[in-house]
């Protein structure tokens, strides 16, 4: 070692910390199967990364939430990226550690002595889920919105301690600036810091009791370096690929700003809690709690218990009958209750039958008109939610899509003007300017020439429509004439461009790595 | 004294193991101190909300006979620190049992009512399904008679009525936001 290095060495022993870390037993020899655990500590770092990067953003508060995300998505460059990140490693992380828990659980890898690795596991994973969720109604968008207020309606239902878990967790009963503010605290503090603290234990308890190895007992005894960090790097490169194709192709979904007075709005769980949804419905009032509460709790305690349940030696899913049964059971229902509750969100993502929740004709609004300047132009509408509100407030007039036909007696024109296409006067390629063109008619309404029996009634000034839902129909009037609301206009470098960037490094890292696997052998 | 500098199996209690039992309990002493105010913050429920106005809604005239109508109203709103002017909607229901065809309508005539849209289950948006005649909750599935009745799934309450008055052939309503999810009917 250099005479430099040695004198650091001295004072910090970095490389024999690394030595201790790498040089670890492991046995039956290293396997591509022993990696999901470094992929799911792959995946919080990506988050806590892209996390705080994004902090350097967003601002929390029920004005600002959406817009600042937007603004850090669409006119930062690699903004796109960095949340597009984040987004996709929560999914990515949340499927990484119910396969770590579902192996761990088939290898038998929770037995004596790796109790206490498997119960920090299942709290880790109670974590996850909890970072998972309280993420969401930070972007302060429609989805996320409805999920913080479901949320708390849920918590507020528990008997006893809702009150109190409604506080901690929602700030209150009314969904509003407390409630970002508590979730917030949660999602970027104390989660990432419980979620810390608890994995260096899991890490800690893991180099205890060593890796468990294959079900079969096997004489051969691997090197974590370098065969299986070779085997790691590869699945690393795997996930960055698949995060930023992710981020890259699909961009992570828009769905209109967070509006209180939304009755079209259908709310649907994360995925991830789909099962608990669908459990929900079939439960009456008074068994609420044994849904929201019961169900998850008594999981979570039988996942606790999974090691003093099952407290046999054999380590073999073959002569464990009765937990492999038990355990398909419950994934069988989980897997089937969730596709249920999927297959609703589908029915859910049509308009609500029966005439709107408010028709232009049944709106009555006291309150005079006022003018100040319009806050739905510059706002990102969600044009998937805009089509929903137009079925609702503009098809009666404008056609179904907006393709027009629907007679005006007494109009110069005869017809109500169609949107689909718009009048060229209306329209621009820029999508800001677009919606500038088109808010002004929206906003204030406008009179056909003629004596005409229909006329645009006023939807902004007269708060038929929130201003909220007035930039989704906008988002919505401008993707049916082919112009997108959402454009990134500082990508950095463009995401498809970024994407075979990317690929091309990883495709080195991984032949690299397959190369010297090879050359090992 | 002498006995305890030497540690002895009969005497559980060293000078050192006492030490260190005072020490916990000081430091679990000063995280209850410090701990209880800091969780006393975080669950500490916001300040009273500020009472809504009546705000005058609608002339009594322009209300339908027999189907709930949509109104739209805005009311100064207080949310912690932030006051700002929201809108509100509210379903009026002004009836008669005639005029709302069969749907059940028990009020009386000129009877108005005014219904909160907010959902008494989890708190999401009811709308008016025409085709069955009934309030519906998108979220899971609860259903709400003309009357506000819960008619089926799993709302713990019917709808929640809003305060109202008439004062010179207009409706004046008072916005209140009541808590979800519980079957008695409690202000926030």
């Amino acid at each position: 070692m250099s005479r430099m290095g040695d004198w650091f060495e001295k004072r910090l022993p970095v490389a024999a910390g690394m030595r201790r870390m790498l040089d670890e037993e492991v046995p039956g020899g290293a396997r591509f199967a022993y990696t999901l655990g470094s992929a799911t500590l792959l995946t919080f770092v990506v988050l806590a990364v892209t996390g705080i990067a994004q902090l350097f953003f967003y601002v929390p508060t029920t004005a600002q939430a959406y817009d600042s995300l937007n603004f850090l998505r669409f006119q930062v460059p690699f903004g796109w990226l960095v949340h597009g990140l984040h987004y996709w490693a929560a999914t990515v992380m949340v499927v990484l550690v119910l396969l770590h828990l579902i192996q761990a659980f088939l290898w038998g890898a929770f037995k004596k002595p790796r109790e206490l690795t498997w119960v920090l596991g299942v709290l880790l994973m109670l974590a996850t889920l909890g970072a998972f969720f309280t993420g969401g109604p930070l972007a302060w968008d429609e989805k996320g919105f409805w999920a913080a207020k479901v949320g708390s309606g849920i918590a507020g239902g528990v008997p006893v301690l809702g009150g109190l878990a409604r506080q901690l967790f929602f700030g209150g009963v009314t969904v509003g600036q407390l409630t970002i503010s508590h979730l917030f605290g949660w999602h970027v503090a104390l989660i990432p810091i419980v979620i810390a603290v608890i994995l260096w234990a899991h890490l800690s308890a893991f180099r205890r009791g060593g890796a468990a190895g294959p079900v079969k007992a096997s004489e051969r005894v691997g090197a974590f370096w370098p065969d299986q960090v070779l085997r790691d790097l590869i699945v690393f490169a795997v996930v960055i690929g698949l995060l930023v194709a992710l981020s890259a192709v699909f961009m992570t979904p828009v769905t209109g700003p967070a509006d209180p007075i939304d009755a079209t709005y259908v709310a649907r769980p994360e995925w991830s809690f789909l099962f608990l949804f669908q459990t929900l419905k079939y439960l009456p009032g008074s068994l609420e709690p044994l849904g929201t509460v019961g169900v998850p709790f008594l999981g979570t305690l039988l996942l606790l218990a999974v090691p003093w349940l099952d407290r046999s030696e054999r380590r073999s899913p073959a002569k464990r009958p009765v937990a492999m049964a038990v355990f398909a059971v419950i994934v069988l229902a989980v897997v089937g209750l969730s596709v249920i509750g999927a297959q609703s969100t589908q029915e859910g993502g049509t308009a609500p039958s029966g005439p709107p929740p408010a028709t232009p004709a049944a709106s009555i609004v006291s309150t005079p008109p006022g003018p100040g300047p319009s806050l739905a132009s510059h706002t990102i509408g969600g044009a998937s939610h805009g089509a929903t509100l137009f079925v609702a407030y503009c098809q009666q007039c404008h056609g179904a899509r907006g393709v027009g036909g629907v007679k005006n007696a007494g109009s110069s024109d005869g017809t109500v003007p169609e949107i689909n296409p718009i009048d060229p006067s209306l329209k621009s390629k820029d999508s800001q300017k677009f919606v500038d063109l088109i808010d002004e008619v929206i906003q204030n309404g406008s009179v056909p020439d003629g004596t005409p029996r229909l006329s645009m009634p006023s939807f902004g000034n007269t708060y038929a429509m929130s201003q909220q839902q007035i930039s989704d129909v906008e988002a919505y009037v401008l993707q049916i004439n082919g112009v997108q609301r959402v454009v990134i206009s500082r990508p950095g470098v463009k995401p498809l461009t970024f994407l075979w960037i990317t690929l091309i490094g990883l495709g080195v890292v991984v032949v690299a790595s397959g190369v010297a696997m090879v050359q090992r052998r | 004294m002498a006995e305890t500098n030497t540690p002895s199996v009969d005497e559980p209690i060293t000078r050192r193991g006492f030490v260190g039992w005072a020490a916990g309990l000081a430091g679990a002493f000063a995280a209850l101190v410090a701990g209880v105010p800091v969780l006393g913050s975080l669950v500490a429920a916001g300040p009273p909300a500020k009472q809504g106005d009546l705000v005058r809604v609608a002339d009594i005239s322009t209300l339908p006979d027999g189907v709930p109508a949509a109104l739209t109203f805005v009311d100064q709103t207080q949310d912690a620190y932030d006051y700002s002017i929201l809108p509100h909607s509210v379903w009026v229901v002004r009836g008669s049992e005639a005029a709302s065809g069969g749907l059940g309508l028990t009020a009386e005539a000129d009877a108005i009512t005014v219904f909160s849209p907010v959902c008494t289950h989890l708190g999401c948006q009811v709308f008016w399904d025409a085709s069955t005649g009934h309030f519906v909750c998108p979220c899971h599935n609860s259903v709400f008679s003309i009357d506000g009745r819960v008619v089926s799934g799993p709302a713990p309450r019917g709808l929640d009525v809003l305060p109202t008055e008439v004062r010179d052939g207009a409706l004046y309503v008072r916005w209140v936001d009541y808590t979800p999810a519980i079957s008695e009917k409690i202000p926030v």
